[in-house]
């Protein structure tokens, strides 16, 4: 604190600056000390403003914060939502038709796929393509079906009493398993077929199973899966989706 | 104390010495505030037009109100009230420190990269890059460079703290480290959640309401108590009155600020108890209102009078006032029963802006006023243009908050209800909103005289003297004169 005071070196002033202690500004002179806090304590009025303040936001707090639920968005008593706003042009569609049909309609779309030698109407074509409707490697075991989808098949395969010789391309390495499931829930489904929903459970199941397999199957090799053999994987109530008797609050994705 | 056992002469020198190494920084931060000030005072009125008369600026993309009110915020918050508190919180921290501020090099590069990104900024959102989150419009990759300026500035607050020769910290000194710690805090965490892509998009928007409101109450807030927990006693000559009352005031201030916020979007699709926490810390925040405002006017008791001289008085004191009025308001819009027709409308800009103008930007010109004659070494020009700028400022932002509110009430119902189309909602609150343009007229009348009388403080055109201080009013023959014979006695 002891300084000299000011800066003798006047080449350093700042404009308007005089280099002589008398001249400091008297704005700073006749300013007072450095505030300083006083110590009165707080009174009993302000403790008890402060008291109520905290009733106050409490109180509201108890009473709306919806017991701290993270998925409640709502916090008052006898809540209930606004009908859904009907704007012309902007009509939401909800499908409210049960869930295989959405299902199988899903895995049409992917039959496009298949229809171009199976055909649309799933019969085939005579002596080139064996027919998907009434065929028994469709509708009978779901997992010889789950193994075909992988390798594919090269060599002569009997369907419906009649020989076929070609090659059915793989389409695990195309499809997902979810559409996998959709397509092949549709054709055991379709055309008079009635066959066993399929899930994408049961068809990760396949996958794992025969998904490495590089050779294509032939008929012998399929005779040894046994013809009833199911892929395994939980049943499933066809109008929700769900396992038989879950809630249907939620539907499943991809429904 | 250190300075009461110092001869006088020598605290005197002191404070000049202190001054003198602040001059430049500071007139640096107090000229590019007040001109961003200007600017964005004309924004608010051309982007007030803008909205009532949109068919004039329909050719011009640029100037119409979707992006000239984000623009008119910015500037007002990084432009003008950032800056003012850079000025305002290194001067306080260095004279309570008893610090000088030496080869402050960094201090002033990084002021200037400030304005730059500020620019910078503001030109990104006329182009149409900004991105559209209240107060945070800038275009995204801006936001690190303006974190490193930020922090190269108040390393020097920071810097002067903790080499202080006053031991004791004054409740000033807290309330501005609280505001340097907070803004990187509450910047870099509402920039990570919104600007990473995945999230919650609702919980984006929540984020960015918990931002302004900590932004208003925690980083401005905290500059403008400062200012005033200084002027106050500093005027009247008086300690200030209860130092308990001001730490209740200044932690229950921390305590609940962080917890404010979300309470903009009650009802919306997040978990009901956030909004709910946000409503609850709102009424909190009266507590540290009612702690500051009843500390002040005990220190004034008695000398209250004298806010009709004394330009930094007076306009610390109305920002006091409405620093009450605003945390009030925003208690009474952050609760379920008056928020839910009340949100999403005009009102809550309006009571945002009493907060941020009617109380930190009136704190901070009482600041300026009070401070500038030291570091220059003139007094102003001119007492009656003070008054002119210290009631069209008042009765402009009394309008303007008035207006806005009227308008959110004229709207509320409207957006509440969900068969109304939304321009149902703006066509209702357009006859109040037209006023605003009158309101941000007169405010920018003001705010062009005061950056009259401090360009001319700045060139050294002040007055010199020996009147004593600009005063508002002049003396009466028997108001100062204990004071002023006292002073004159110790000068002769």
């Amino acid at each position: 604190m002891n300084e000299e005071l000011p800066n003798p070196d006047t080449t350093h002033l700042d404009y308007g600056e005089r280099s002589s202690v008398v001249e400091i500004h008297a704005a700073v002179q006749r300013e007072k000390r450095e505030p300083l806090s006083g110590f009165q304590p707080v009174s009993m009025i302000a403790i008890v403003t402060a008291g109520l303040i905290l009733v106050l936001g409490g109180t509201y707090l108890g009473a709306y914060n919806g017991g701290f639920d993270l998925k409640k968005s709502y916090a008052v008593a006898n809540y209930t939502a606004a009908p859904r706003p009907v704007i012309p042009g902007f009509e939401v569609k909800v499908d409210n038709r049960p869930w295989i049909d959405r299902w199988t309609e899903a895995g049409k779309e992917v039959y496009a796929t298949c229809a171009a030698c199976h055909q649309p109407n799933g019969n085939g074509l005579v002596g080139q393509f064996p027919p998907l409707a009434g065929s028994e490697w469709v509708v009978n075991g779901s997992e010889r079906l789950g193994a075909i989808m992988f390798p594919g098949i090269l060599g002569a395969i009997n369907v419906k009493g009649q020989v076929y010789n070609g090659v059915m391309p793989a389409q695990g390495a195309l499809l997902s398993d979810k559409q996998l499931a959709q397509v092949l829930t549709y054709i055991r489904r379709s055309w008079g077929n009635n066959g066993s929903i399929v899930t994408e459970e049961m068809v990760k199941v396949a996958r794992d199973k025969y998904g490495s397999r590089v050779q294509p199957w032939s008929e012998a090799e399929l005779m040894a899966i046994p013809g009833d053999a199911m892929l395994p994987g939980a049943e499933v109530d066809p109008l929700t989706g769900l396992a038989p008797g879950a809630s249907p609050a939620s539907t499943p994705a991809g429904s | 104390m250190t300075t009461d056992t110092l001869p006088a002469g020598d605290d005197v020198h002191l404070r000049a010495r202190i001054d003198r190494s602040l001059r430049f920084p500071l007139l640096f931060f107090f000229t590019s505030a007040a001109g961003w000030l200007c600017l964005s005072s004309l924004l608010g009125f051309v982007s007030a037009l803008s909205l009532n008369v949109p068919e004039w600026f329909d050719r011009l993309p640029a100037l119409h109100y979707g992006r000239l009110y984000p623009v008119h915020v910015n500037a007002l918050i990084y432009g003008w009230a950032m800056q003012a508190g850079f000025g305002v919180s290194l001067w306080l921290m260095a004279r309570l420190s008893r610090n000088v501020l030496r080869n402050p090099v960094t201090l002033v590069v990084a002021g200037h990269v400030w304005n730059l990104v500020v620019s910078v900024g503001l030109l990104s959102i006329l182009l149409g890059w900004g991105t559209s989150m209240p107060w945070l419009d800038f275009h995204r990759g801006i936001s690190p460079v303006l974190v490193i300026s930020y922090v190269s500035i108040v390393i020097w607050i920071v810097g002067m703290f903790a080499s202080r020769a006053e031991k004791s910290a004054f409740v000033s000194q807290l309330y501005i480290l609280a505001s340097v710690f907070w803004f990187p805090w509450i910047y870099v965490t509402a920039n990570g959640f919104i600007h990473q892509d995945d999230g919650a998009a609702v919980m984006k928007a929540a984020v960015n309401s918990w931002y302004i409101s900590n932004m208003i109450y925690m980083v401005l807030a905290p500059v403008a108590l400062a200012a005033s927990y200084y002027i106050v006693p500093k005027v009247t000559g008086r300690p200030v009155f209860s130092y308990a009352l001001a730490n209740i005031g200044f932690w229950s201030l921390v305590l609940f600020t962080g917890w404010t916020g979300m309470s903009r979007y009650m009802g919306g699709p997040l978990p009901a108890w956030l909004p709910t926490v946000g409503g609850a810390a709102s009424i909190f925040l009266l507590i540290p209102a009612l702690a500051v405002v009843y500390n002040q006017v005990k220190t004034m008791e008695g000398k209250l009078a004298w806010a009709n001289y004394s330009p930094a008085l007076r306009f610390a004191f109305f920002g006091s006032i409405a620093f009450l009025v605003g945390v009030a308001l925003n208690a009474i819009v952050s609760t379920f029963p008056i928020g839910r027709t009340l949100q999403l409308t005009q009102a809550q800009g309006g009571i945002d802006l009493v907060a941020v103008y009617g109380f930190f930007t009136m704190t901070m010109f009482g600041a300026i006023y009070f401070i500038v004659p030291r570091i220059v070494g003139c007094e102003w020009p001119n007492g009656p243009m003070i008054r002119f700028h210290f009631w069209f400022s008042a009765y402009g932002i009394g309008a303007i908050a008035a207006f806005m509110i009227f308008a959110g009430l004229a709207q509320g119902h409207v957006i509440a209800n969900y068969t109304e189309e939304f321009i149902t909602a703006v066509e209702r609150g357009k006859p109040y909103l037209a006023a605003l343009a009158i309101g941000w007229f007169l405010i920018g009348l003001s705010n062009l005289s005061f950056v009259a009388q401090l360009a001319l403080m700045v060139i050294r055109r002040g007055r010199r003297d020996d009147e004593g201080p600009t005063l508002i009013h002049k003396k009466p023959e028997d108001y100062f004169t204990h004071e002023l014979v006292t002073e004159k006695a110790a000068q002769a």
